[in-house]
């Protein structure tokens, strides 16, 4: 799990920062903070600010709050303003919003309250295959034949890995068919709201070419990803406090 | 355990009590699932399940019927024991209920489990080992004209089966008096029903839950009494208060939500929205439609009975998504409900299938809807919450005109 600030100057972003939350949700937020200031070259001031996401409870010191799936409807329309669907794939959660007009969110959903399809399923499964999470992707590049994993649960589908293993599939098509199984139940969400024509996909999720590559594979078509997706989120809170 | 559960019932008591304003009516409805409206002096208590059993016979045959369908975390552990952990939550509390002596559930002298879906039919053998138990086996079809004469022909051994156990007969005149009792109770709940209907913004979703679940557990009479003082107060109270202009209607829809297990009512309040109308068993459906009878013989009588619970629940183990689609565009349109919620307890996979044809078709009309996947505790609260709260952030940013 992580932090990120975006300070904004005239809707520009001028300082982002991510810090891991670990336990201390105030404390990682404090710390983004002071380090996106001082990106900016700005002092702890009054500005005004939203905090969004899980943190958005306990560590909003008093400011404004929205949930992150508003944030991420303002922050993709942003930087993607042709979107008229995101994809988040974050750590804990994932979420597919259909876009109105001016970026309003028209309808939403999440995946089922476990991490099952999310960030961290990718993350436990790195560990899975002793590689990172870049080697993952890099592995996944590689693959001739992406095998099938069917769970979509962490701790099921490490052992589909192992019983893989086992039968001496390639790790590269294991790493592609894990990439793929996400892929494909982002796309079910996604038919869930009915779909939409041009989807931005952000989130830290959105930074793997692997993901992404899964991701077009599924959806049949090409999606947006901006640059730095992970504070698309971020900057949508950003964008929102700057309103009045 | 059973000091636990109260706790637990407490304190979820405390957190609805909390919100300013409330109606002091609902003092009874607090004290009766405290299980403190049921004395001794009432008759024996008979435990019910769903909203398939007629009352008018269990009081016909000298009982009073209390319904044991239970939504506590702790009765579920205990269950838990006993039964393995994926099945159903809402079976597994209410066996815990008996199995562990909890309220109620430790008083009564038999109880009666109709076959409503899987998971009822196994509960009835787990609590054949504690408490004698009548089976009620509901039609497979909800076809009436060609199941009726099976149902009645249930229901008949169902009056047979009460009366062993009380030594009462439900006799015509008996019956007939029961059908006059729960009919002053469902014209009470049908005058709360009108005068929140004026007056949406007075009573919380949490406290008509808390009449319902009331209603689980009190004699019938000083129920109704209880549930006219209460309108009338909500009259008054509506009167002197102006709806806020933020008032957010929502209707509720999907599985039960049991008492004590209000994690969703307590989200979606704090999150500013207000639940106006639900198609849940767990409240309106048991308690509005009175027994309808033309002839008052017994044959009569029980044909209309067989009648009134043939269909008696929206349930998705009897009835197709198009009743409930129905029965839900019929409720945001009179409600002018801003959107729909669905409840979808884990290990209901009817209901969640059915809340899956449900968005679609919301969707294809242009009505918000929000499915909620969760359980009867509260450690996925954050989750549900995000949930809860985007889709209140997506309602407030919607051009007023489509609300």
């Amino acid at each position: 799990m992580a932090t990120k600030v975006v300070v904004l100057s005239d809707g520009k972003a001028v300082g982002k920062a991510l810090v891991n939350t670990g336990t201390d949700p105030r404390a990682a937020g404090a710390e983004a903070l002071s380090q996106a200031l001082g990106q900016a070259g700005l002092q702890e001031c009054e500005l005004p600010r939203i905090v969004t996401g899980y943190g958005r409870v306990v560590a909003n010191n008093g400011a404004r709050t929205i949930t992150e799936i508003l944030a991420a409807a303002r922050g993709a329309h942003c930087v993607a303003p042709l979107a008229d669907g995101v994809i988040d794939l974050g750590g804990q959660d994932t979420k597919v919003i259909k876009l109105g007009p001016d970026g309003t969110v028209a309808d939403f959903i999440m995946n089922d309250k476990c991490a099952a399809g999310t960030g961290r399923f990718l993350e436990l499964m790195v560990s899975a295959l002793g590689v990172d999470f870049d080697g993952l992707g890099d592995l996944a590049a590689a693959a001739a034949k992406p095998a099938r994993i069917n769970s979509t649960c962490a701790v099921f589908a490490g052992s589909e890995v192992v019983s893989l293993i086992a039968r001496s599939v390639p790790e590269s098509d294991i790493a592609a068919g894990l990439f793929a199984s996400i892929a494909s139940r982002i796309a079910a969400l996604a038919t869930h709201v009915g779909g939409a024509g041009r989807y931005a996909f952000i989130g830290g999720g959105a930074k793997s070419p692997a993901m992404k590559k899964a991701l077009e594979s599924a959806l049949g078509k090409e999606v947006i990803v901006p640059d730095d997706p992970q504070f698309v989120v971020a900057l949508g809170a950003a964008l929102s406090a700057a309103q009045p | 355990m059973a000091a636990e559960d109260l706790k637990l019932r407490e304190r979820a008591l405390a957190l609805f009590a909390a919100r300013d304003g409330r109606p002091a009516a609902l003092e009874y409805f607090e004290d009766a699932v405290r299980s403190e409206d049921i004395s001794a002096g009432d008759g024996p208590l008979l435990g019910v399940f769903c909203n398939f059993v007629p009352a008018e016979v269990v009081e016909a045959a000298g009982a009073v019927p209390v319904r044991l369908c239970s939504g506590s975390v702790v009765a579920q552990s205990v269950g838990e024991q006993m039964m393995p952990r994926d099945t159903c939550p809402v079976a597994r509390a209410t066996f815990g209920a008996v199995a562990g002596g909890f309220g109620l559930a430790s008083r009564v002298r038999a109880v009666v489990v109709p076959t409503s879906c899987d998971a009822k039919r196994r509960l009835a053998e787990f609590l054949s080992d504690y408490v004698p138990v009548l089976s009620l086996s509901i039609p497979p079809r909800n076809d009436y004209r060609t199941e009726l004469p099976y149902w009645v022909s249930e229901l008949e051994r169902l009056a047979e089966g009460l009366s062993r156990i009380t030594g009462v007969t439900p006799t015509r005149a008996r019956l007939e008096a029961a059908i006059l009792r729960r009919r002053a109770r469902q014209d009470a709940f049908r005058d709360l029903g009108r005068a929140r209907l004026r007056y949406p913004h007075v009573l919380a979703g949490s406290d008509l839950a808390l009449v319902a679940a009331a209603a689980f557990a009190a004699e019938s009479s000083r129920w109704a009494e209880a549930t006219r003082r209460l309108a009338s107060e909500v009259r008054t109270l509506g009167e002197a208060r102006p709806r806020p202009a933020d008032f957010v209607p929502l209707v509720l829809t999907g599985a039960p939500l049991l008492w004590p297990a209000w994690k969703l009512y307590d989200v979606i309040q704090s999150a500013g929205g207000s639940v106006v109308a639900d198609t849940l068993c767990s409240v309106t459906q048991g308690l509005d439609d009175p027994v309808q009878v033309d002839d008052w013989s017994r044959a009569g009588i029980m044909r209309a009975l067989a009648l009134r619970y043939f269909a008696a629940s929206l349930c998705p183990c009897f009835m197709d998504t198009t009743a409930l689609t129905d029965r839900v565009f019929e409720l945001v349109h009179d409600w002018k409900a801003q959107g729909v919620v669905a409840h979808n307890l884990r290990l209901c996979q009817l209901a969640e299938m059915q809340s899956a044809r449900l968005r679609h078709i919301l969707r294809d009309k242009g009505i918000p809807f929000l499915a909620v996947d969760t359980e009867l505790g509260t450690e996925d609260v954050e989750q549900v919450r995000v949930r809860v709260e985007a889709f209140m952030e997506m309602i407030r940013e919607r051009p007023c005109a489509q609300r």
